[in-house]
This record gives structure tokens, C-alpha cells and sequence, in this order.
């Protein structure tokens, strides 16, 4: 049992560690520079001057580590320097990147970038005089391209530039850039030890520590939890209701099989299973906030939760805004009602036409003694199975639901911080997500084992 | 038993009929978007302005009702005195006086401290300030506070002109008491601060500066500690749901009736965020709302609205015209767009008169200039192109393009490669933005332009597209600026890396203009120096201005608001209950 445990156990962690790297690679691999977002969304203002900017960029790049490697190691072409993660400003590291990668020389690139360089300095191209060589050597200045470098420098008249040294060396050095070698090379290892992004931001999970979010500054941590409030709350309300009369509705469809009521239970079941959520929640936003279809229908307040009692504790703001609450629980407990209901009777129903059913019958045992003693409890196994199985739903929250009602849920957070590319939280969540899901199924599995220990024998 | 269930549910709805609240004492009031922090100096933005404006106070402030500027916080604005000796001789001075009864929401007095350490936050080198440190550098010379009077300071100056005072007021005050409990920054003058060598040997010996300044731009104070000299304070924030401000006790203001800002007739504002313009019309329509502004509403759909009973016996409608316009961003350095005559014609290409009617129901103001019409130095000689397709085609054809190949698009040969005139627009989303390139979409296939239109957020095409001058074009919204700057957004520095000349605009007549303008400092200079150098953008279609659109404002009957063309349109604290 215990052999059995620990091995789910470290099954459980390389899962957890398999989704951690993934998400780090996600991130890691945005088309968004994070230190540039980070500045744009945080710092207020970006600094217009290029000195300021750098500075600004190298402090904050510090702070979210990005000035060390990406990983514990690197496999590289042998003609690839090991501390291009020193680079610490996004454009130049990436330009530098593609230009060893097209020329493989080093020296070649880093010249051609200096000189490029050279290029930006104030009063650099003041001695030219045609305007348009002028123009394509400022576009040649600053382009981070090297196939729009080529057509630039292919469209240079160069019978405009001749007594200009600088400007030639720069042609000559693009074009020892670009002599091609198809030498094969091997590739190498570098080993850069503990001090890499990637151990920084596991480390940063297991500590806590998953860093501040770009859109208001607070700590992704503070973020979840304030959203998990609302979410549980939601769905643990659901949850016990919808179990609840799952489990009633089952037992009263068993009991009440091939009557004409039942009939009808089922088929209003089968019909709310089958209404998507956001259709069902959309419409009850519609008829039954305002009074466009008659002041009958004006029964709950808008989406959103109440705003005067703000200052009240968490389980008084949810007591107080049961009323916002109530039709986002209907939405979630009318499908899982009609599931659970139908799974249940179908249970219900198998055990009922068991050979043990029939010999207790032939006993004479009491209908009502047969139901809460033998019916219920065997019949209560898929229960568990659902209910376990729903655990890291309650975590996650009901996306399209807390959007329409607008509940600063989990699901609402992980949508806004999706639409901004908050990825401290979104990386939170999923592994937060993941966490209690892993969990739960780890739960189950030991459960199983205990309940039947066939299982962990197989 | 069953008799008892239907009781039940019943008293169950009846509990839950809301209790739509009518009191006067509360305005409720739509915020199209969470502020995320409330900093003006970090977080300027419009959501997050919205809301402080009500908050935290500057020195003074446009009239929202005359647009002239005024007094807020200090007794008079000054006028400048020229100094005749001293090291400051020949400089200008401007005293100013803080309301003797301005006091902080602790009850302790505003004083000039206040206003100093405010200039020393901006001054911060570890604050990334620097567009606010490029002006104010320039202007100010020095601060003097008086030593027998803590409310009273001399602001020294080497420019004494209106722009410059409307800077010296322009900044909202910080109480050194709540952003600065430790006192880090009284142990630092102006000077000090601005010396670049002096700061990074103050960091490395006294390393309590560089901890203010990341403790400043921490979340505590952008949204828990949120205070300033205005008539309400911040109660309560939740994120994405609400923003609750409450009118202080024995308010100082209410000693000042005719100044606007000072009054605050809802004891609470409450700021309800709803991002969606569908889901606001819906509250609206329960009456939940007393002011909301539909920012994506379209035009046709507002007049609807003012049709619909239900809205109408609740809601008066206003539309006022804000500080801003909407352009098309181009890039003059893309193969299609660097002959002039090909920008001038897609200018002729899009039908803006028709966008004011369909967007706006008819109300907008053409524009031809980034410079706005209530500036002095805005150029009044640039005439407004009409809509005009065969123009368009003689331009296109006098720029080299034509049908050669008889596909309905027109081309030409370059580099020796045939090339067709298909161009990108880059558009978000948003109904405005949509609308606009559909507009321009339409014109251009007129003329044989193709276009081709990609949706994506913002967020992508400002980094993948404007950054790297990989576009076209694409809608954007321009506010003007009280005092413009040309120099971000034209001066050719700017083009490529994180410089903001998304329009990859060079030309060396203009930076010449631009880089005279952050030098000179007399007035009639500057002006003409604005007024070439809008004549230059504007002669280059550098950009395609489109028009200033309008706020589309339903404010409840129960209340009379004061309606302005300061943003967001209206100013809740001086909306009057109607009893």
C-alpha cells in the first residue's frame, strides 16, 4: 500500500515538473519581449532617450533574471559563443543571435554590428549630401534584418560614398558577413550550473515566490487567492447543492421508473443537459435583471458583486451578495444536476436487478430498509468517482460563467491575464491548476487502492 | 409539505429582488476599464485619471466649463516677476500661495514641502520620469520655500511664458506624509537629485534612495495608499468590479463654491467597471447606472437608444467633444506608401464624412492638423481633402502604379520585380477600429489599391508591426495634449527601436524644426516654429488625421450634470441631485 503510494507520488511530481516546463518554455518563448512589456505597463512612462532606456531595461531585466542563461545547459554549434545571455537588451542579443547563425563568425557579426552602430552616432552621415543614399544608410542604421540588410545594401549606390571610409568598411564588413560557410560543425555542451532562469523560476514556485504581476503590481500569489475566494465559493455551493439533489433526484427516478412524472423529469433533464452554459446563463442575464420583458422578470440585480459591502469580511461579502450569486449557481448546477441525476439512475437501477437484490426481496426485506441500506450504498461508488473527479473543477473556476456574471473568479482572472499577457499569474494558475488536479487524482488513486487494495496489487 | 416548498421559493424571489438604489447621495458610474493603479505620476492613464481626478489635486486646472485655466489649490495664479539682481538676475519668479485651509484627508496642511517633494519625485532618477524630467528641468531653475510662511513658495525660472505655468500647476500633489513616511527624500535638494554622477554614488552609499523608489512604484502606492487634497478618498477597490470613493467629512473646499473641482455633491462616487459597451446598455436598462459613457456604441445605435422608452424616461443624452482625434497611422518608409503622392491618395481614398455620419450619428470635427484647434500655435491653413476617387487615381498613376496586368489592382515593376499594390491594414478589434479600415478598405479598392485587413490586439501590432516598421497601416486614436511635443512622435531619432516615430517619418527639415523647439524658449518663435512644422506633416500626408469624435454621455434623470470636453466628458462631483 504505502510502496503503492509513494510511487503515485513520484509519478505525481515528474507530471507536476513536466507541466512547470512547459509553461516556463511558454513563456520564455513569447513573441513579447516580458522586460519591454513589463516597463511599458508598470514604469508608467518609457524613458525616449536611448541611454535612459537602457539603463531602465538593464534594471529591470536584472530583476526578472533574464540576464542569466535560460537553462542548466545549452547544446551549441561550436561556433556559437557560451555568454550571448550576457547581451541584456532584447534586439541587440536576438540581431547578433541571426547574424552568427547566418555567417557563423563571431567576429564577423560583432563587427558588422559595431559599425552598424557607428552608423546611429549624431552627425555620422552630416558629410553625405545625396538625400536618398542618406536615407537608405539611416533605414541601414538601424534595421535588425538581414535579408531586408541585403536589399538595403543592394540598393546603395555606392558612386556617392567612396571618400567615406566608415561607410565603405561597413559594406565590406555586411559583406564578410554574408560569404555563407557550409562547414559542418559539432555541436557543444555548456554547463551553466544552478544560476539559470529556469531554476530561478522553480525555485520561485516552490517558495512562493511567483513574482509581480504587470498589470497592477501585486504579487500573482495575493491574485489567486483573492480570486479562489469568489470561485470556491461559487462552486462548492454548486457542488454540494448539485450533489445533493443528484443524488435525490436518482433515487426518486428509481423509485418512480415508467411513471408519467418521471417522464417528464427526465425529458426536462435531457433538455437542460443538452443547453449550452453561456446560452443558458445570456439568457438569464437577459429576462430576469431588468425590466425590458415586464417588471415581473426584474427579479436579481445585474452581473457583478456588490460594491457597498466592500469593506465587510469574505464570508460576509458572499452571505450579502447571495442574491448576485444565485443565478450564476443555477448555471452551474443545471447541467451537472441532469448528469448526475441520470448517472445516478442508471447505477441505481443496475444494482436494483443484482442477484443480491432479488435473494434480499425473496427474504421479504422492507422496500425503504432495501433502498437506504443496500441500493444507496452500493449505487454511491460512481458517486464518489464524480465528485472526486470534479475536485480540481472547483479550483479552476467556470470561465464562461464568471465572465458573464462578471465574478472575479479564477476563470475571469486567468481570461484577463491571458488578454495581457500577464504571464506571472497565467503561469500561477496553471500550475496552481495543475497542482490541484494532480492532487485530487492522486487522492483517487489511493483511495481506490484502500477501498479495493486489488488495485494496487495490478 | 408541498405548499411549504412553494412558500419558499416564493419568499426566495422576493428576497432577491434587488434593491435598485436611487439615492441621491450615490453616483454610480461606469468605468469602461479597471485602472489597475492609481499613480499619476507612474499611471497616467485615462481610466486611472478618471478616477483621481477627484482624489488627488494639482496647484491648478482648466475650467471645464470656460476650458480657461484656473486656481485650484493656490490662492491666485501667479504672474511672472522679472528679477533685476542676484544670481538670478534677469530670470523670472512665480510666487505662489496655498489656500491657507488646503489640508490632506489626516486634516494636516498642504504645504510648499509637499509641492517640492512632488518636483524631487519627478527629479528621481530611479523613477522613470523622464519625459516629465525633459520639461521640468527646462522650466524650473529653482524652488524656494518661504521661511515664515510653510505654504508659500518662489518657483525660478528662465521662461516665463502661459504654457510654462500650466506646467508648474500641471502636476498633482503628493503628501510627502503618506508616500514618504520615512522623510528619504528631504535629505536630497533639487540639485542633488539632478546631478547624473552624484545620484549613482548616492545609491551605491545610501542605497534608502534606490528603496524609495522601488517602494514607490510598488502596488501599495498605486492602490492602497491613494491621497491627495481632493474632496473624496478612496474606500474601497475591487479589481474588475469596482472602485468606491467617499466624500471626506467637513470637506476644506466647501469654503471655495466656484471652484469646480472643490464641490462634491454625491456623498459617494461609485466607479462600477464594465468593460462591455452590451452588458452597460443592460444595466442602464434595470436602471443600475446613473452615468455611462458607450465608447464602442456606434453612432446609429446611440440614436436607437434614445428611442428605446425604457432608456429614455431614465437617461438624458449628451455628446460632448473631447481633446482628441482618430488617425491613420502610415508608414512612410513601406514600398507602397514612400511617395507622397500615394499617401496624399489614400487621404482622398477614405470617405471621413460618411465615418462622422455612421460612427458618430453625424457629430465629429474633421481634422486636419495633430495639433489641436484650441492651441495658439495650431496652423489654420491646412485644408481638409475631400473624398475624391478620381483624384485618388491620378495621384496613384502620376506615382508610377497602373494596371499593367489587367487583375483590377494596380502595379508596378521596382528592382525588377513587378509588384502588386496590396497593402496591410493592421486593425484591433474594436468597432471603431474595424469600422475605419472597412472605410478605408472600400475607398482604396476604388482606386485599384488592394487591402488587405489583419486583426489582431494591439498589443501585438505595436511590438511585431509598428516597432519594427513591418505595416502599413493601421487606425489609432491621438489625444491632444495641452502642451504638445512633437519631438516623440516626428523627430527622426525616434524611428525604429522603442522610439515612438511609428510613422518612420524623416526629414530633415522637420527634425531641424523640432530640435529648434526644445531649445528656444520665446513664445512667437515657438509658435512659428509649430506652425511649420505642423505645415510640413501635414504637406507630406505624413499622417492620415481623420476626426475628433465625440463621447456619447447618458447620465440619469435624477441628477443635473455638469458636461464638459475635459475627459471623460463630464465632472461627477459636481453632478447636482435633483430633488
Amino acid at each position: 500500500m504505502y510502496n503503492y503510494a509513494f510511487k503515485k507520488l513520484v509519478h505525481s511530481l515528474i507530471v507536476l515538473l513536466s507541466v512547470i516546463s512547459a509553461v516556463y518554455l511558454f513563456q520564455s518563448y513569447s513573441v513579447i519581449d516580458p522586460v519591454d512589456d513589463f516597463m511599458s505597463s508598470s514604469f508608467g512612462e518609457r524613458p525616449v532617450h536611448k541611454k535612459d532606456f537602457e539603463k531602465a531595461y538593464t534594471k529591470e531585466a536584472i530583476r526578472q533574471n533574464k540576464h542569466l542563461p535560460k537553462f542548466y545547459f545549452d547544446i551549441i554549434p561550436s561556433y556559437f559563443p557560451d555568454t550571448l545571455h550576457k547581451i541584456i537588451l532584447h534586439d541587440e542579443r536576438s540581431f547578433l543571435t541571426q547574424a552568427i547563425r547566418y555567417s557563423k563568425c563571431i567576429e564577423c557579426s560583432t563587427d558588422f554590428i559595431q559599425r552598424q552602430k557607428g552608423l546611429q552616432e549624431v552627425g555620422a552621415l552630416d558629410s553625405l549630401v545625396n538625400i536618398e543614399t542618406k536615407s537608405i544608410l539611416s533605414k541601414i542604421s538601424r534595421e535588425k534584418d538581414l535579408n531586408k540588410l541585403a536589399y538595403l545594401f543592394s540598393s546603395l549606390k555606392t558612386g556617392n560614398i567612396h571618400d567615406i571610409p566608415a561607410i565603405n568598411e561597413l559594406i565590406e564588413s555586411f559583406e564578410k558577413l554574408s560569404q555563407v560557410k557550409n562547414s559542418f560543425t559539432f555541436p557543444k555542451l555548456v554547463i551553466h550550473g544552478f544560476k539559470n532562469q529556469f531554476h530561478l523560476f522553480v525555485t520561485g514556485i516552490f517558495t512562493g515566490k511567483m513574482g509581480i504581476s504587470k498589470a497592477d503590481g501585486r504579487t500573482a500569489n495575493s491574485k489567486i487567492i483573492k480570486a479562489l475566494k469568489w470561485t470556491l465559493s461559487l462552486n462548492v455551493i454548486s457542488f454540494i447543492i448539485a450533489g445533493g439533489l443528484g443524488l435525490f433526484l436518482g433515487l426518486w427516478s428509481i423509485k418512480n421508473d415508467d411513471t408519467k412524472k418521471e417522464k417528464y423529469a427526465s425529458s426536462a433533464m435531457f433538455f437542460v443537459y443538452t443547453m449550452p452554459v453561456f446560452w443558458t446563463a445570456t439568457l438569464m442575464v437577459v429576462f430576469f435583471t431588468t425590466d425590458r420583458y415586464g417588471a415581473w422578470t426584474n427579479i436579481f440585480p445585474s452581473t457583478g458583486i456588490k460594491y457597498w459591502y466592500a469593506d465587510k469580511s469574505v464570508s460576509e461579502q458572499i452571505l450579502l451578495n447571495f442574491s448576485q450569486l444565485t443565478l450564476p449557481i443555477i448555471c452551474i448546477i443545471l447541467p451537472s444536476l441532469a448528469y448526475m441525476s441520470r448517472i445516478m439512475k442508471s447505477k441505481f437501477s443496475e444494482v436494483l436487478s443484482s442477484d443480491f437484490i432479488t435473494a434480499l426481496k425473496a427474504k421479504g426485506i422492507s422496500q425503504k430498509r432495501m433502498y437506504n441500506k443496500h441500493v444507496l450504498k452500493n449505487g454511491m461508488i460512481p458517486y464518489i468517482t464524480i465528485l472526486t473527479g470534479s475536485l480540481p473543477g472547483l479550483f479552476a473556476g467556470s470561465l464562461v460563467i464568471e465572465i458573464i456574471f462578471s465574478i472575479p473568479g479564477i476563470g475571469k482572472l486567468l481570461f484577463d491575464s491571458i488578454y495581457i499577457s500577464d504571464w506571472t499569474v497565467i503561469s500561477g494558475l496553471v500550475i496552481m491548476m495543475s497542482v490541484v488536479t494532480i492532487l485530487a487524482y492522486l487522492l483517487a488513486d489511493i483511495l481506490y487502492s484502500w477501498v479495493n487494495p486489488k488495485i494496487a496489487l495490478e | 409539505m408541498r405548499r411549504l416548498i412553494y412558500l419558499l421559493v416564493l419568499s426566495f424571489l422576493v428576497s432577491c429582488n434587488p434593491e435598485k438604489d436611487y439615492s441621491v447621495e450615490r453616483l454610480i458610474v461606469r468605468l469602461a476599464k479597471d485602472p489597475d493603479r492609481i499613480n499619476p505620476l507612474l499611471h497616467g492613464t485615462s481610466s486611472s485619471r478618471e478616477v483621481y481626478q477627484y482624489v488627488m489635486f494639482m496647484l491648478g486646472e482648466q475650467n471645464p466649463i470656460t476650458m480657461e485655466y484656473e486656481p485650484l489649490l493656490v490662492k491666485e495664479l501667479p504672474e511672472p516677476i522679472l528679477i533685476t539682481e542676484g544670481i538670478n538676475a534677469e530670470k523670472y519668479s512665480y510666487e505662489f500661495e496655498i489656500l491657507p485651509d488646503a489640508v490632506w484627508s489626516d486634516g494636516s496642511p498642504v504645504t510648499a514641502e509637499d509641492y517640492l517633494f512632488t518636483i524631487k519625485l519627478i527629479y528621481h532618477k530611479g523613477l522613470n520620469l523622464s519625459g516629465y524630467k525633459t520639461i521640468y528641468k527646462k522650466i524650473i531653475d529653482s524652488i524656494s520655500i518661504n521661511n515664515n510662511d510653510p505654504k508659500k513658495f518662489t518657483v525660478v525660472t528662465s521662461m516665463p511664458d502661459q504654457d510654462n505655468l500650466i506646467f508648474l500647476c500641471g502636476v498633482e500633489l503628493y503628501p510627502i506624509k503618506f508616500y514618504d513616511p520615512n522623510n528619504v527624500m528631504a535629505g536630497y535638494s533639487l540639485e542633488d537629485l539632478l546631478d547624473e554622477s552624484l545620484y549613482e554614488d548616492q545609491v551605491e552609499s545610501d542605497p534608502s534612495l534606490a528603496e524609495f523608489a522601488s517602494q514607490f512604484q510598488e502596488a501599495k502606492y498605486s492602490r492602497e495608499v491613494v491621497e491627495g487634497a481632493g474632496p473624496y478618498k478612496l474606500t474601497a477597490w475591487e479589481s474588475d468590479q469596482f472602485i468606491r470613493l467617499e466624500r471626506k467629512e467637513n470637506y476644506w473646499g466647501n469654503n471655495y463654491p466656484d471652484r469646480i473641482p472643490l464641490q462634491a455633491y454625491p456623498k459617494e462616487i461609485i466607479f462600477q467597471i464594465v468593460e462591455d459597451d452590451v452588458v452597460a446598455i443592460n444595466q442602464l436598462s434595470a436602471g443600475e447606472m446613473d452615468v455611462a459613457t458607450l465608447q464602442s456604441t456606434t453612432g446609429e445605435r446611440f440614436l436607437e437608444l434614445k428611442d428605446d422608452e425604457i432608456i429614455s424616461s431614465k437617461y438624458d443624452f449628451y455628446t460632448p467633444q473631447l481633446e482628441r482625434y482618430l488617425y491613420l497611422q502610415l508608414n512612410n518608409e513601406s514600398p507602397f506608401l514612400s511617395d507622397k503622392r500615394v499617401r496624399k491618395a489614400m487621404a482622398h481614398l477614405i470617405n471621413v464624412d460618411r465615418l462622422i455620419e455612421v460612427i458618430e450619428g453625424g457629430v465629429g470635427t474633421r481634422v486636419s492638423s495633430v495639433i489641436s484647434e484650441r492651441r495658439s500655435y495650431y496652423n489654420s491653413g491646412l485644408d481638409l481633402l475631400d473624398y475624391n476617387i478620381e483624384a485618388a487615381k491620378t495621384l496613384i498613376a502620376e506615382a508610377g502604379w497602373s494596371d499593367s496586368n489587367g487583375n483590377g489592382t494596380v502595379d508596378k515593376m521596382i528592382n525588377g520585380e513587378l509588384m502588386e499594390m496590396q497593402m496591410r491594414l493592421h486593425t484591433s478589434s474594436s468597432a471603431l477600429s474595424q469600422r475605419v479600415s472597412l472605410a478605408m478598405k472600400e475607398g482604396a479598392q476604388q482606386a485599384g489599391v488592394g487591402i488587405e485587413l489583419i486583426t489582431q490586439s494591439f498589443r501585438i501590432t505595436k511590438p511585431q508591426n509598428l516597432e519594427t516598421g513591418d505595416f502599413e497601416m493601421t487606425p489609432m486614436m491621438a489625444t491632444f495634449s495641452p502642451i504638445e511635443n512633437l519631438y516623440h512622435q516626428w523627430h527622426s531619432s525616434q524611428i525604429g527601436g522603442k522610439g515612438q516615430n511609428y510613422a518612420r517619418f524623416s526629414k530633415p527639415e522637420l527634425d531641424k524644426i523640432l530640435e529648434e523647439l526644445e531649445e528656444i524658449k520665446e513664445e512667437t518663435k515657438r509658435n512659428e516654429l509649430f506652425h511649420s512644422a505642423q505645415r510640413v506633416i501635414y504637406d507630406e500626408y505624413a499622417r492620415l488625421t481623420l476626426y475628433a469624435p465625440v463621447e456619447k454621455i447618458l447620465v440619469s434623470k435624477n441628477f443635473d450634470p455638469l458636461i464638459t470636453s475635459r475627459r471623460p466628458g463630464y465632472i461627477a462631483n459636481a453632478f447636482k441631485p435633483i430633488e
